[in-house]
């Protein structure tokens, strides 16, 4: 029995997709590569949509460029920014994931667990609040975008790097979300979420 | 079904992002996309798969090129609508096609299943938390099969983040 989730949680999810996977069998090895070899799924997390039969695509070379680079924007803050793009999406799904990976950074849930309750103009530090009002203008409004977006980000310490960094890391979100949220739907699991190779 | 010639697209710049930040912004070029090689050459990887793939399955190419102009449209992103609808006429896509595919209302005359498409694109693009397996349900009984139906969700979702990939890159070369 599995219960659809209908309220943001850090608690674990599973995803369940839609269009059964036994159904994919029907279409040809061909036109399931063509659909879904750029499907940028991280299906390292248990429940993650198994959208990929072929394991040599599981893990897409521009999430792992974009989520796991080395150098650059702090991972913390990634994945800060990975949690309000989702958010603001309404991608529960991303949202209790990229959450945990958050709190397993920091060791406390309190940042994650005020944004899910008070929203994204919940009061903090400078610096995270700079990244914050950048995910939220560019998730949904990325036309308005102006040289004082920059400056703000600069102001609080961002290199010009971290700024890209943090804008892949706000549309590969973006991406993520609406393979997520139009394909399936999360639900209740009691797994927790493994960490990434 | 719209007809499609065979004719394969041509090629562009090394780079479609910065050759449009290039044009649009003026030089120079963002220069720490260069220390994002990785990311770089799978952004542009994954383009080319989606929009100018050599074998395609599922849509066509101008069918997804029209997703994809659908897209820029609806978030408002001048250098890929004009990107986009230069494709659409190398396609031989007809301006009367062009000129209904950016109209804010879809209700203008168009082609049943592109209509579908559009529609799908609007929703996925701009409500994507209202999205339901009815919807997937729909498509289906409107004629889309399992490989559309994922090209067109892969195309959406793709276009969203190139989009937001190009406003970034914009704002980084404006700050220079």
């Amino acid at each position: 029995m599995t219960i659809p989730i209908t309220a943001f949680t850090l608690a674990p999810l599973a995803w369940r997709p839609w269009l059964e996977p036994l159904d994919y069998a029907r279409a040809t090895p061909t036109s399931l590569l063509l659909a879904l070899e750029n499907a940028p799924l991280r299906t390292t997390a248990p429940g993650a949509p198994r959208l990929m039969p072929d394991p040599a695509v599981t893990r897409p070379l521009l999430v792992s460029a974009i989520l796991d680079e080395p150098t650059g924007l702090p991972p913390v803050e990634r994945e800060l920014a990975a949690v309000i793009v989702s958010y603001v999406n309404g991608c529960l799904y991303s949202a209790a994931f990229y959450g945990w990976r958050f709190v397993q950074l920091t060791q406390t849930p309190t940042i994650i667990e005020r944004i899910f309750a008070e929203g994204v103009d919940t009061p903090l530090d400078p610096r995270p609040r700079a990244i914050v009002d950048y995910a939220v203008k560019l998730t949904l409004m990325p036309d308005r975008l102006l040289r004082a977006d920059l400056a703000q980000l600069r102001a609080v310490g961002l290199s010009d790097l971290e700024v890209l960094d943090l804008t892949h890391v706000v549309a590969l979100v973006t991406w993520l979300n609406r393979l997520c949220q139009t394909l399936g739907e999360p639900v209740a699991t009691a797994d927790e979420p493994t960490s990434l190779p | 079904m719209i007809p499609v010639q065979t004719r394969q697209p041509l090629t562009e710049g090394s780079d479609l992002l910065d050759t449009l930040v290039d044009i649009h912004s003026g030089p120079p070029p963002v220069k720490v996309r260069g220390q994002r090689a990785t990311s770089t050459g799978a952004i542009e990887e994954s383009y080319r798969t989606l929009l100018l793939p050599a074998e395609p399955t599922g849509l066509s190419p101008l069918e997804r090129t029209l997703v994809a102009y659908r897209v820029a449209i609806v978030t408002n992103s001048a250098p890929l609508v004009e990107h986009y609808r230069g494709q659409l006429r190398r396609l031989g896509a007809t301006v009367a096609l062009v000129d209904a595919a950016e109209r804010l209302s879809l209700d203008e005359p168009l082609p049943p299943r592109i209509h579908t498409l559009l529609q799908q694109v609007d929703r996925l693009t701009s409500e994507p938390q209202t999205a339901t397996r009815d919807h997937l349900t729909t498509l289906q009984a409107q004629g889309l099969s399992m490989p559309d139906i994922l090209s067109l969700t892969q195309l959406v979702a793709f276009l969203n983040f190139q989009v937001r990939t190009l406003a970034g890159l914009q704002m980084l070369a404006a700050g220079v």
